[in-house]
């Protein structure tokens, strides 16, 4: 039976991270929709997710055969470079080193260049808008893999982890189909920095699990690690504001 | 040709923005494993783990932040806003539209933060 305990941290992290990525794939295709119509961005965005499902369904295949060890090992690396590298950019960004991730912006410029691009032909299909809109979902939809597998994969956890990014889409979806403009307003950096502040805690509980250490406390470990993260990240975040602010006067 | 590149290119920013922050992981990695190797109990190796990725995330962070070195112009707030942030924000993580641009608001970016 299924431990909810257990599961919580990998649906959470799975539902938060996949909200974030498919916040701005729906930029990327909705400018596409916005500049060349629908119909080739949907068709592009649903290229993406098939070619998406496919290496799904081949990669899932694939980990299966992976003895757990090395599996928790390589993800536990894997989760470490790319949890640490949210959290590095996100707390950058809070002490205002690097700019904030700007939606309306980001549509603006994808708009911009779409609509360089030179009129489309009547009756055929729009390449352009259907390569912009397939880049974006794969691109943003691998990230989502990953973190699912990732966050999933080690405890046999695949399938709450999936049903925690599915809902961060249909949350996504529902709310872009109602306001059908740029999600400007998703606090992005406060998510990047809780997903930073997860995948890593989950990268060093993953890599001491391939290392064959038995953590005291268990699933608990789990708590101390993204506490030490959470905390790194909000000192390195003040750090940077202060830098900033003395840079600036 | 271009797609796959981008792809392929995409995917490796996706584990390595920045090089130094990766070097760094695989050392502390690496430092675990010999520390096990060596014969030490395995709770050196968490502890290695466990302290060091969140003391790396810490200097990287700090260092970055130093090394962004770049003309910055002083916050611009205009006195009668009462509430010039116009972005959620949770434990200021979140500066919003109002707070002070940052060295890289005017869209140059250094060498120093990717």
């Amino acid at each position: 039976m299924l431990m909810w305990s257990a599961a919580a941290p990998a649906v959470g992290a799975a539902f938060l991270a996949s909200t974030v990525e498919v916040v701005e794939a729906f930029t990327i295709v909705l400018a596409a929709a916005a500049m060349r119509g629908w119909r080739p961005a949907l068709f592009g965005a649903a290229s993406g997710l098939a070619t998406l499902a496919g290496a799904v369904l081949l990669f899932g295949r694939l980990i299966d055969r992976v003895p757990i060890h090395a599996l928790q090992l390589l993800i536990g690396i894997l989760l470490l470079l790319f949890g640490m590298g949210w959290l590095r950019k996100a707390a950058l960004r809070a002490g205002g080193v690097i700019p904030l991730h700007d939606e309306d912006t980001i549509f603006a410029k994808e708009a911009v260049r779409l609509g360089e691009r030179g009129p489309r032909l009547k009756g055929s299909l729009d390449l352009v808008a259907a390569i912009t809109a397939c880049k974006a979902v794969m691109l943003e939809g691998l990230e989502v893999v990953f973190i699912v597998i990732a966050v999933g994969a080690g405890r046999g956890l695949l399938l709450p982890a999936s049903l925690g990014a599915l809902a961060a889409c249909a949350v996504v979806l529902m709310i872009g189909a109602l306001v059908r403009r740029p999600l400007s307003r998703v606090p992005e950096n406060t998510l990047k920095f809780a997903v930073g502040v997860m995948l890593s805690a989950f990268g060093v509980f993953w890599l001491g699990e391939g290392l064959g250490i038995a953590w005291p406390g268990g699933d608990l470990m789990l708590l101390v690690s993204a506490a030490l993260f959470l905390g790194a990240g909000l000192i390195g975040a003040a750090l940077a504001r202060e830098t900033n602010v003395e840079i600036v006067a | 040709m271009r797609f796959l590149r981008e792809l392929a290119a995409e995917l490796l920013g996706m584990f390595v923005g920045d090089g130094r922050l990766a070097m760094g992981i695989l050392a502390i990695v690496a430092a675990a494993e010999l520390t096990r190797d060596a014969g030490l109990p395995p709770y050196v190796a968490g502890g290695v783990l466990l302290l060091g990725s969140p003391l790396l995330l810490l200097e990287n962070v700090r260092r970055s932040a130093a090394q962004s070195r770049k003309p910055l112009q002083a916050p611009r707030r205009s006195a009668s806003s009462a509430n010039p942030s116009t972005t959620m924000s949770v434990a200021g993580l979140e500066m919003g539209s109002g707070g002070p641009p940052g060295p890289h608001s005017s869209g140059r970016r250094t060498k120093a933060v990717r």
